[in-house]
């Protein structure tokens, strides 16, 4: 009898020990932690100012629209970027011609592309392998600058009172993200010389645009007035944030955002 | 029947020495390409070797800690501007506290250094802090998504991916599961 309690007590402590360890907290789904909202952030290369070719088409074209009418306000805080649509400010983007600028990012392997292009990594890895590499060039032309408004007096309806920053520049140019090949061909030729898979010299591997948003020649054309029309893509905006003297998480939602 | 409860009993002592294996171990975040394939260490991925200096002036070794006899690695990648990391800060903290014989390193994503002794200070992180520039170690890791931790065993093999939902309760099993494994 005594031999048999010894084995009960001995596969009690056996079930006993298993599974997960117990904490406090794991009997709570997500042991209690809040993750309602903001449950994860990409990696990105800049915060500040972020680069808009990583954008989804659509977005990109909302926010040339909305900066035809006004200073653009945008939610920032956290890891998403939002634009606030219905945030109408005064002021407007005045155009600034700088220097042609051009700056190409080669991506070898997997680590330069979970590096430099985090967000697309995971749709770009099958290209990375069959084409060997991955070229990322931005032209810029100039910048979209906001002028008559400050950052500070800018937001004091509802339909503001989620803003946190607005945009006070957007560099405008041309992007391309080309597979296989190398920066430079033997021709002398660069990606801002291309034409779509074309280009002058001769390259062993085949090339092609995954990628692409305005045409880099055509930013040569940009005048002190207005850019280039077929240069004038959103490349990167410049945030400011906004200074405000009632903290932003007392100001009452707007209808549409309750429960 | 006496061979019965015997049989059982020993499987249930085996169960509790070894920590039931394999199934004390919470799922991994499969988003990541170096998460494990499956419990078994052949199904494990290497952990990328790290030697960078930390903000406060030392070297961060990945291999010297293994031959210093530290069971179990801790990677945890952050960044001032990623607020679900910040949420899990806290109790990341108090695990590397509780912990001296796991070797924990934190990875921040953050532009500036600045930011990432801001984040230091607030939360009271006392654990070894590398700041990312270039974001080469968020490459070599896979990361596109934050906040994530990876666990690796003392030969040095991923173990475990927490992503964005782990959980103090996950960081402790898996790392109790890793010390265990090898």
């Amino acid at each position: 009898m005594q031999r048999l309690a010894v084995l009960v007590f001995v596969t009690f402590i056996g079930i006993a020990g298993c599974g997960r360890p117990m904490h406090a907290e794991s009997a709570m789904p997500n042991g209690g932690h809040d993750t309602s909202h903001l449950a994860k952030c990409s990696v990105a290369a800049s915060r500040d100012q972020p680069l808009v070719t990583e954008w989804p088409a659509s977005y990109k074209a909302r926010l040339e629209a909305l900066l035809q009418g006004g200073a653009v306000a945008v939610e920032y805080s956290g890891c998403d970027l939002k634009i606030i649509d219905r945030c109408r400010l005064s002021g407007s983007y005045a155009w600034k011609k700088t220097t042609l600028s051009t700056d190409t990012t080669d991506i070898q392997d997997e680590d330069d592309l979970y590096a430099k292009l985090p967000l697309g990594a995971a749709a770009l890895s099958g290209q990375l392998k069959t084409s060997g590499s991955l070229h990322v060039q931005t032209t810029v032309s100039g910048q979209l600058q906001l002028v008559g408004k400050a950052a500070d007096d800018a937001t004091s309806g509802a339909e503001c009172s989620r803003a946190t920053h607005l945009v006070t520049a957007l560099s405008i140019g041309a992007f391309k993200l080309v597979a296989g090949g190398a920066a430079k061909v033997s021709g002398g030729a660069e990606y801002g010389g291309m034409s779509g898979m074309s280009a002058g010299g001769s390259s062993a591997q085949t090339r092609s645009v995954l990628r692409a948003a305005g045409d880099a020649v055509s930013c040569e054309r940009a005048t002190k007035d207005e850019p280039s029309p077929e240069c004038r893509s959103p490349i990167q905006i410049f945030l400011t944030p906004i200074r405000r003297s009632v903290p932003l998480n007392i100001l009452s939602p707007l209808p549409d955002e309750r429960g | 029947m006496r061979a019965s409860l015997r049989l059982v009993a020993a499987s249930a002592l085996l169960a509790s020495v070894t920590g039931c294996g394999a199934s004390a171990m919470p799922p991994s975040y499969a988003q990541n390409p170096l998460a494990p394939a499956g419990p078994l260490a052949a199904q494990a991925k290497a952990l990328p070797e790290i030697k960078r200096r930390t903000l406060d002036g030392a070297t961060f070794d990945t291999a010297a800690e293994r031959v210093r006899g530290k069971k179990v690695t801790v990677v945890k990648f952050f960044a001032k501007y990623c607020e679900p990391c910040k949420r899990s800060l806290p109790w990341f903290q108090q695990f590397a506290k509780e912990h001296p014989e796991v070797a924990v390193l934190g990875i921040a994503e953050d532009e500036r250094e600045s930011d990432v002794r801001d984040v230091a200070t607030t939360f009271g992180l006392t654990f070894p802090i590398v700041h990312d520039t270039g974001n080469a170690l968020s490459g070599r890791f896979r990361v596109t998504d934050m906040p994530i931790t990876f666990v690796a065993d003392k030969s040095g093999r991923i173990r475990w991916v927490g992503g964005p939902d782990q959980t103090e309760g996950d960081l402790e099993a898996a790392v109790s599961a890793s010390s265990s494994s090898h």
